[in-house]
């Protein structure tokens, strides 16, 4: 159990480059959205729907009440989309996520904290 | 740092497609070596001063085999690593020896300016290409 309210990741898949590449670390406050709503725009850390131990990385392209094709979003509804659309699964294939399944935004720390790659 | 990861651990934050595509071909890699060959031939055919509009072509050629070299290998990698199963072993005892040296020669192409190398590392690109047609030919 996680007691603290950043939470760090590290990215795996190339669905968010070349901002969020895979092996890059960020950091998730599970308390970013406690006294506002997500925003078009965002990066956000959300549980699978499919699979809620699964959380993945993605952006918020469209928020509650806008419309995604003829569909128009419900209350605390939110469709989200990788970056790089053609290798990315998200509400293309799952839906609007809930509010309640967004972990939290995601910032980058310092660069101290990201892994050391070697250059071939 | 372990006791930093065990009190505050790292989670895995997915970003990718959930399908493979199964898609492969080798024409990337053989497009890209083609490339490292023709930058080294125009680097050599460069105008020997040191004009301003000389120093630039050269930079940019350089930066382009550069570039093309890493996408070779990459290509090359993605070939060995995900096309190229267990069961291809018993068709190319050499497989992994062949891949390994390929993905040499794009480093020596980036480290070097010569035409030789170039040549090489096409010659093992279609070697690949090959070994390629050959594994998708047995699947029929």
């Amino acid at each position: 159990m996680n007691i603290f309210p950043i939470i760090r990741f590290v990215i795996r898949g190339e669905s968010m480059a070349p901002y969020f590449p895979n092996g890059k670390r960020v950091l998730v406050n599970r308390l970013s959205y406690f006294f506002r709503k997500p925003k078009r725009g965002d990066v956000v850390i959300v549980r699978d729907p499919r699979d809620k131990r699964r959380e993945l990385l993605k952006r918020i392209v469209a928020v509650s009440s806008e419309k995604v094709g003829e569909t128009v979003l419900r209350k605390d509804e939110y469709f989200i989309r990788g970056d790089n659309e053609s290798s990315s699964t998200d509400s293309r294939v799952f839906g609007p996520v809930t509010k309640n399944l967004i972990v939290g935004k995601a910032t980058f720390p310092p660069e101290a904290d990201q892994p050391q790659a070697g250059t071939p | 740092m372990n006791i930093i990861n065990k009190i505050w651990p790292v989670r895995t934050a997915y970003a990718h497609c959930d399908v493979p595509c199964g898609i492969y071909t080798p024409e990337p890699a053989k497009t890209a070596a083609e490339t490292v060959a023709k930058m080294v031939e125009k680097i050599q055919a460069l105008p020997d001063d040191q004009t301003e509009a000389t120093r630039n072509s050269f930079v940019r050629m350089v930066t382009t085999k550069e570039e093309h070299a890493q996408l070779c290998k990459k290509e090359l990698l993605i070939l060995w690593t995900d096309y190229f199963k267990p069961e291809h072993l018993e068709m190319f005892s050499d497989l992994h020896d062949t891949f390994w040296k390929a993905a040499k020669l794009c480093s020596k192409n980036k480290q070097e300016v010569n035409a030789d190398a170039a040549k090489e590392l096409q010659d093992a690109v279609a070697n690949i290409a090959d070994m390629f047609a050959k594994a998708e030919a047995s699947k029929k």
